[in-house]
């Protein structure tokens, strides 16, 4: 029997080295793959060995992580669903969103600018450390923000017109990302399915996640347009009429309370713009044509992701030679939609001498043992208008506080340029209410947008500028008072 | 005095200890009590079991009871690890029972003939064990495999019995009937076959096989007895047209199974393509391959993986979580632990005295291989996943004790077939002393 028990013995011996070889493949070959696999939850309990680097706003962490005694060695908390949609969540089952994934691999410090750190940490012996950031945000602005919007759903963004910097990016409603944060998996399964089923969608970062119409702040980019065009000034005489007949059709559009702009029948641009006047932009849109607008308005950025963590949804001006939707264009109806970032860009552009600069929230980065890593600079995105362009519009919209439908806006001693907007969406549901600002008017530090999503009265004619003004516009005037009063 | 082997036990039970305390340390960040007690209770367990050997056993090879004894004490540590304190303390309670059940044969077994002498009975009594658990009142079904015997307090799989009974009834028949099955009747294609009547056996062993398959739903055993009956043929004949036989029924009746019942297609297809269903079907492969990922070379460390992730790590998934925590190289050592212990009973089996001897060893070998091959290759997505246990690691006391009662014959024959070799003198340490350390 010894021949084939010899036979039986390579033989044996022969499948123990394939199945050798096959853990070799799993172990060595393929394990980085096999790690890196999104449903693959080792790697992200992984996670929560790491003392994750802290998100910081205004000096103080909003998100950073505490060492437990539990089965993981940190947890990761959030100060404030204030800051939740900008700084996003890291949840070990459902993933990471905003600032949260975007710099994950310098906040688990895996990033390659980290491997003297990294160095560092493997002599000593410790816990993997994370380098942490810093965002552009004013905590406190941001903060009363998020309480100004109280339960009502809609945005705010505010931007330093001349470096780009997000000051204050809240939306509402928002909720506690410790509930995704959590190491214990029952709560976090609970309060995912919670947030999914919820109605309201909390999950949604409406600053520049979802876009909306925007009515007549729209009308800053079509009177942009008219500027750059070199056909119109802002002095230049516009038909006002009550109800403007739309030509080669049998459509309308009127005037809120259907009067004309002016005793005359007939408005400046610059009066236009003060009175929020329908009949005239119409007549200017059909006049310009949606190409020249949109041409304007991807000056500005429309159609453009930037590169924001959480990435923008791009604003949209449809293209069309349909005389009434260029019309419709005109006054930001239609299929116009825009996110409430990309109106604070066009607002901060205007106060900047048209000059866009790239939107930024991140502004400085740091290594585990907090030295400094890198400081983010500032740069154009695009010289959108002319500089005189960008003058008679700053005119024209400090006209609006002072003179027109903007003067819930105003501020003792600062000159305030500001628009109002009131967006239809369908006949009968609450309109969008939107405010855009900026001050001062004459040295322009903050450029602000205020969006209440269905936030308007449905009481109010189509057309009327009252909800921008009552409900968006003092909310912009409180945070410009609380941004301008440190800066 | 059996110094290697006691040394070795030394050495067993100081890595045990270790085990023990770095679990402690890593998973909970304190040292308790048990954490100590069992892997004192098991090395009194194993230098009991040794000297024994020394008093009944002499001459029987010595790191045969090391080489199981760290693989026992790795299970009941990684049982430890994954469900905690109660579930190691049954584990060593199983141990204990396992070492008594091998120390009562070699104490009470004379010598092998008994064994040998009537193949059909015990061949009888295995089927009898094989179908015991559809008897009523005792028989249990448990996770839709009817496999269980409850007993009381105990939930027994008679199947770990019948594979013991049944090594032993193939070795006395096929050793009997030597060289009637090694007769040719004619060649074709260059196979020479064996007479149509003398595959008859064969052919009873297949269907058996296949019943399992079916009624038992046990892959697993399934293949094993068959595979085990072919693979003994070959060695007792040497002739290499029982392996294409064997091949080609083993074929036709896993088409024909895989083609008629879903759940043998179900595991055919998670093998296939694991990842075709990550949450449902595959969920248990791929966590246990995400477990050897994440294990690496060197491992996560005792205690500091997720083997809990993958559902029934003590049990059938434990290679698994050997893998994650102990890596590569804790896992090419179990592998190769096995593979000592089987290339102890090949030897057994190649100075056997007798063929009855040699084939009894052989089968063990034979054994103890393919169910080494179909867990750790079920496990590691090499093969279809089926519901073998881990033999000497896997929670569970049946297959435990019926591993170490194999443990124990080959003992019986390492020292009779030796004391035959040397009746007049007495052996010396160092005959019986295979590495030094």
């Amino acid at each position: 029997m010894k021949p084939q028990l010899n036979k039986l013995a390579i033989g044996f011996g022969a499948v123990f080295l394939l199945l050798f070889a096959n853990l070799t493949y799993l172990q060595v070959f393929e394990a980085n793959s096999l790690n890196n696999r999104a449903d693959n939850k080792r790697s992200l309990f992984k996670q929560y060995d790491i003392d994750r680097g802290a998100i910081i706003v205004s000096g103080q962490p909003v998100a950073y992580s505490v060492e437990t005694d539990g089965r993981f060695k940190f947890e990761r908390r959030y100060v404030s669903p204030a800051f939740t949609h900008p700084v996003g969540y890291l949840s070990s089952i459902y993933g990471a969103a905003g600032v949260e994934q975007a710099e994950n691999l310098l906040l688990a410090g895996t990033a390659d600018s980290l491997v003297v750190d990294r160095f560092r940490q493997l002599l000593d012996g410790g816990a993997r450390r994370g380098g942490s950031v810093a965002l552009t945000l004013d905590s406190s602005a941001q903060l009363l923000a998020y309480q100004l919007l109280g339960n009502r759903e809609g945005a705010v963004v505010a931007i330093e017109p001349r470096s780009g910097k997000i000051l204050i990016s809240a939306s509402s409603p928002s909720f506690d990302a410790n509930l995704l944060a959590t190491t214990n998996a029952q709560t976090m399964q609970q309060s995912w399915s919670r947030l999914i089923a919820d109605k309201t969608n909390p999950l949604l970062n409406r600053a520049y996640r979802e876009t909306w119409a925007p009515g007549s702040v729209f009308k800053l980019i079509t009177a942009a347009a008219a500027l750059e065009s070199g056909r119109y000034t802002e002095t230049t005489k516009i038909p006002a009429p009550a109800t403007y007949k739309i030509p080669g059709t049998k459509n309308t559009i009127s005037n809120w309370q259907n009067a004309p702009c002016s005793a005359s029948g007939e408005v400046t641009l610059q009066e236009a713009i003060a009175v929020s006047c329908n009949t005239a932009f119409a007549r200017l849109g059909v006049e310009l044509g949606s190409k020249q607008i949109s041409k304007v308005a991807a000056a500005f950025g429309f159609g453009s992701n930037f590169d924001l963590p959480g990435s923008v949804v791009k604003s949209l001006v449809p293209e069309t030679t349909d005389a009434a939707q260029n019309a419709l264009i005109a006054i930001g109806q239609f299929d116009v939609r825009v996110t409430a970032l990309q109106m604070a860009l066009v607002t901060a552009a205007i106060a900047n001498e048209g000059v866009v600069m790239q939107p930024k929230l991140i502004s400085e980065t740091f290594a585990p043992d907090l030295t400094l890593l890198k400081s983010l600079d500032s740069n154009v995105y695009n010289r959108a208008i002319k500089p005189t362009t960008a003058a008679a519009l700053n005119q024209m919209m400090q006209a609006v506080v002072e003179l027109g439908t903007g003067s819930n806006a105003r501020i003792a001693g600062v000159k305030v340029a500001g628009k109002t907007g009131t967006a239809e969406t369908q006949s009968g549901a609450a309109p969008h209410a939107w405010f855009v600002a900026f001050a001062p008017a004459d040295a322009p530090k903050v450029a602000i947008v205020v969006m209440l999503a269905g936030g308007g009265a449905t009481d109010q004619p189509a057309g009327s500028q009252i909800s921008g003004n009552q409900l968006a516009a003092p909310i912009a005037q409180r945070l410009l008072v609380e941004l301008l009063g440190r800066k | 005095m059996r110094r290697t082997e006691q040394r070795l036990l030394i050495l067993t039970s100081l890595v045990n200890l270790a085990s023990f305390l770095i679990i402690d340390l890593s998973a909970r960040g304190y040292f308790s009590v048990i954490g100590f007690v069992i892997p004192l209770a098991l090395a009194g367990i194993f230098f009991g079991f040794h000297f024994i050997l020394v008093k009944y056993r002499p001459a029987a090879d010595q790191l045969l009871l090391p080489a199981a004894a760290i693989l026992t004490a790795l299970g009941v540590a990684m049982i430890y690890r994954l469900t905690g304190g109660t579930g190691a303390l049954q584990q060593t309670i199983w141990v204990f029972i396992s070492l008594i059940a091998a120390a009562v044969i070699l104490i009470k077994l004379p010598n092998t003939r008994v064994l040998l002498r009537t193949p059909l009975v015990f061949m009888l009594a295995g089927l009898l064990l094989l179908a015991a658990p559809f008897l009523p009142v005792i028989g249990a079904t448990i996770n839709g495999a009817t496999l269980w015997l409850r007993v009381g307090p105990l939930s027994l799989q008679p199947a770990e019995f019948a594979k013991v009974v049944l090594i032993i009834g193939f070795a006395g028949y096929l050793a009997k009937h030597q060289s009637q099955l090694t007769f040719i009747q004619r060649k074709i294609l260059g196979i020479e076959l064996p007479r149509a009547k003398d595959i008859l056996p064969l052919l009873i062993v297949w269907a058996v096989s296949l019943i399992i398959l079916v009624g038992q739903r046990d892959l697993g055993t399934s293949l094993l007895f068959f595979a085990s009956a072919v693979l003994l043929l070959y060695i007792t004949t040497a002739r290499s047209s029982w392996l294409v036989i064997g091949f080609v029924l083993l074929i036709l009746g896993g088409a024909a199974a895989t083609a008629i019942f879903d759940h043998v297609q179900q595991r055919f297809n998670i093998w296939l393509d694991p990842f075709a269903d990550v949450a449902g079907s595959g969920f248990q492969v791929v966590q246990a391959i995400y477990g050897f990922a994440a294990g690496g070379i060197f491992g996560t460390g005792l205690g500091k993986g997720n083997s809990n992730l993958v559902p029934y790590a003590e049990s059938d998934f434990i290679f698994a979580a050997i893998a994650e925590e102990l890596g590569l190289v804790g896992a090419a050592a179990v592998i190769l632990l096995y593979g000592l212990v089987i290339t102890k009973a090949i030897k057994t089996a190649a100075v056997g005295r007798s063929p009855g001897n040699s084939l009894i060893a052989s089968g063990i070998a034979i054994f103890m291989f393919l169910q080494v091959l179909i867990t750790v290759g079920g496990v590691s997505g090499a093969l279809p996943i089926t519901g073998l246990t881990t033999i000497f690691l896997s929670a569970g006391g049946s297959s435990l004790v019926a591993s170490w009662i194999l443990i124990a014959i080959l003992f019986v024959l390492q020292d009779q077939d030796h004391a035959l070799s040397n009746i007049t003198t007495p052996l010396s340490d160092d005959q019986t002393r295979a590495i030094k350390l």
